[in-house]
């Protein structure tokens, strides 16, 4: 049986954390195909573009599309996509919009890889 | 010619009723003399004389001077408590008896009302005949209709000159009620005394200890200042009162050498207390040439008690003033701490952009580095690696020790026992005992208050101390924490024995970035101070070095 390809979407600004997921999740399996940018507005035309199993994104962004504001988006399309939030400013306001939203995961930087890894994994259903 | 007994009887009765009727002792008088000299027509002179203060007083008929100052007549008089009569005044015997030449005898019957004689009346038959026994009877029941007129009249004077001081005193004390000042109401009763009694002067002594010092004087006269602006406590006139707390009069200050005041014209002087319950406030002291009379002693005892209200009362608020005050000031001075921390708080927003833009460029090279760490197999780059994400760490805990510094604080109040708060710190403190041997001692009142706190925070605080305390014990040693009340105080004393601070450093040691170890950005210190200022309580620190060092927190019980 051949194994169904996933498609995670990440969006974060900091270059070296971004090259890092990116690295991680490719060789992490096989199985997923990755796409990364930098910008919510960017993130949500790919969504239109393509179909995605699951969106990880930073909260603060450039541009006029945050984090929140984006998976506030993704939550409104018929397709549901999870999503996982990734901060730096971790604040008990934050965790709260997000456990609202449904997001999956909430990880305050810096976080570790191996953690983020295996929660990929359980909201995917890869082993 | 003799008058009938009924009709005697008949003219005492409407005589009775005059009298008792009359308010007026000259009119009084004239019905006595017209009854008499119907009835005993070989009167030659009567006069009545009232005791007053000692003193007689002829009420009408200001004839025969000479009788007035007749002292041991009058002294003789006095002795008798019975009436005198001499049928001869020819008699040898009474030659002192200041008479009439033309006069045979002389009758003398005291006034009595109630047993006490309240004057004489003093009556001579002409030289050709003597008083008959009725006579005397008649003039003896005269006299008693006179001591009830003379003390109905004197009840009814000493009623209406009540009612004039107490209307007085009234008017007095509404008045010094008015104004607001100490000194003003001082100087505004001190002339209303003097007012009233007609005085020569009238001063306020204050006391201050032992001292009595004067506060104001009032004179109507120029040129008048006291000699005495000092006195001790049972020093003088003044003095004696202060010491019994008694009003004290003296009528005649030429006799009494114990109590000589220099001010001309004053014979009398007269000190009274200014209590305000039980204590002794200062003295009111009053010079005049009349003598006092027990009533102007009692109404100035009255008027005194109620300056000694008034002077109370702006007393208070003064105090009440001087602490409004002093509120606004420190209002004023917790407005400018405010701003200053308004200020602080926007270099803390500040400090927040900056510290969180490093932790997320910090995040990314800390999941690089562990990323490496997965994937390399070469030993150095792993250890590398290693050493890249554990500086990163360490980085990353100072930036939020001190993001928690600048950040203002939000703080959850509860009622919390302070020795459970401590016991939860010490639980959560363990961690700092590694690999050393301290001894950790609790002596807290079991019987303190619950006290309001952040929990969280004053945990916070424990452990900083707790970690401290650990941090300065080289190998071994013992952290003491004692929780005790002390007046309106709870205290929190956390004890070491370890390497101590030294003395150059006490004063800097709770402010920001001030440390001594070589890894730390010095913020605990003052994270506690912070968090305690929240709470307004306040800490100190005793330090020896090779001793130990103590903290000490005062919680205030009331603010």
């Amino acid at each position: 049986m051949k194994k169904e390809v996933k498609r995670i979407l990440i969006v974060e600004d900091e270059k070296t954390l971004a090259l890092t997921l990116y690295e991680v999740l490719f060789t992490a399996s096989g199985d997923f195909e990755v796409v990364v940018c930098d910008k919510g507005e960017d993130a949500l035309k790919k969504i239109e573009e393509k179909e995605f199993d699951l969106l990880i994104t930073d909260l603060k962004l450039p541009g006029t599309v945050d984090g929140l504001d984006l998976i506030r988006r993704v939550n409104k399309m018929s397709l549901k996509i999870p999503t996982i939030l990734m901060t730096a400013y971790g604040t008990e306001e934050v965790r709260e919009e997000a456990k609202k939203l449904g997001v999956k995961a909430y990880f305050e930087k810096p976080f570790s890889l191996l953690e983020f890894i295996n929660k990929i994994k359980e909201i995917l259903g890869v082993k | 010619m003799s008058i009938p007994l009924d009709f005697r009887m008949q003219l005492l009765l409407s005589l009775s009723r005059e009298i008792t009727g009359a308010f007026d002792l000259s009119k009084t008088m004239r019905f006595i003399k017209a009854s008499a000299l119907t009835f005993i027509p070989h009167i030659v002179w009567m006069n009545i004389f009232e005791i007053e203060e000692d003193e007689f007083k002829p009420i009408e008929f200001l004839d025969r001077e000479n009788i007035y100052k007749n002292e041991k007549f009058f002294s003789e008089i006095k002795k008798k408590r019975e009436y005198i009569y001499i049928e001869d005044l020819k008699d040898k015997k009474y030659e002192y008896f200041p008479f009439s030449e033309r006069a045979r005898s002389a009758l003398w019957i005291p006034i009595k009302r109630w047993d006490k004689i309240e004057g004489f009346l003093g009556i001579e038959s002409e030289i050709s005949k003597a008083f008959k026994l009725e006579d005397i009877i008649f003039l003896r029941i005269l006299s008693d209709f006179l001591g009830v007129s003379i003390s109905n009249i004197k009840l009814l004077k000493e009623n209406e000159r009540r009612k004039a001081d107490f209307e007085a005193a009234y008017e007095i004390s509404l008045q010094i009620n008015k104004p607001f000042k100490k000194e003003e109401i001082v100087k505004l009763f001190l002339k209303l005394l003097c007012e009233k009694l007609g005085s020569i002067y009238t001063a306020f002594f204050e006391r201050k200890g032992d001292i009595l010092y004067l506060f104001d004087y009032h004179t109507p006269i120029e040129g008048i200042t006291p000699i005495n602006t000092q006195f001790l406590i049972g020093e003088g006139l003044v003095g004696t009162c202060a010491l019994k707390k008694e009003t004290i009069y003296v009528n005649d200050i030429n006799l009494s050498k114990e109590y000589v005041k220099g001010i001309e014209g004053i014979k009398s002087e007269m000190a009274v207390p200014v209590l305000w319950e039980q204590n002794l406030i200062g003295i009111i002291d009053i010079g005049r040439e009349k003598e006092f009379t027990r009533s102007e002693v009692f109404m100035t005892n009255l008027l005194i008690n109620t300056f000694s209200l008034s002077y109370q009362n702006a007393k208070y608020y003064e105090e009440l003033t001087r602490y409004i005050n002093e509120m606004e000031e420190i209002v004023k001075e917790k407005t400018r701490e405010l701003i200053k921390s308004e200020k602080f708080a926007l270099i803390g927003q500040m400090s927040s952009v900056i510290i969180h833009e490093i932790k997320n460029l910090l995040s990314g090279i800390s999941a690089m580095s562990e990323f490496i760490l997965l994937k390399s197999s070469e030993e150095k780059i792993c250890e590398t690696a290693k050493i890249i994400r554990e500086e990163i760490e360490k980085g990353l805990k100072n930036l939020s020790n001190v993001l928690e510094y600048v950040k203002p604080l939000k703080l959850d109040f509860k009622k919390r026992k302070i020795e459970e708060v401590i016991e939860k710190a010490i639980t959560l403190s363990k961690g700092f005992f590694e690999g050393k041997d301290i001894e950790i001692k609790v002596e807290i009142d079991k019987n303190l208050p619950e006290i309001l706190l952040d929990e969280d925070r004053i945990k916070e605080v424990f452990i900083n101390l707790i970690s401290n305390a650990a941090h300065a014990i080289e190998k071994r040693g013992f952290i003491i924490i004692r929780g005790y009340k002390e007046d309106n105080f709870i205290i929190v004393e956390v004890e070491d024995n370890g390497i101590g601070i030294k003395k150059e450093d006490i004063d800097k040691i709770f402010e920001p970035f001030f440390t001594t170890k070589p890894k730390g950005v010095g913020i605990g210190l003052a994270i506690v101070k912070k968090i305690l200022e929240y709470h307004l309580w306040e800490i100190g620190v005793q330090s020896e070095v090779g001793k130990g060092t103590i903290f000490k927190i005062k919680i205030p019980l009331k603010i």
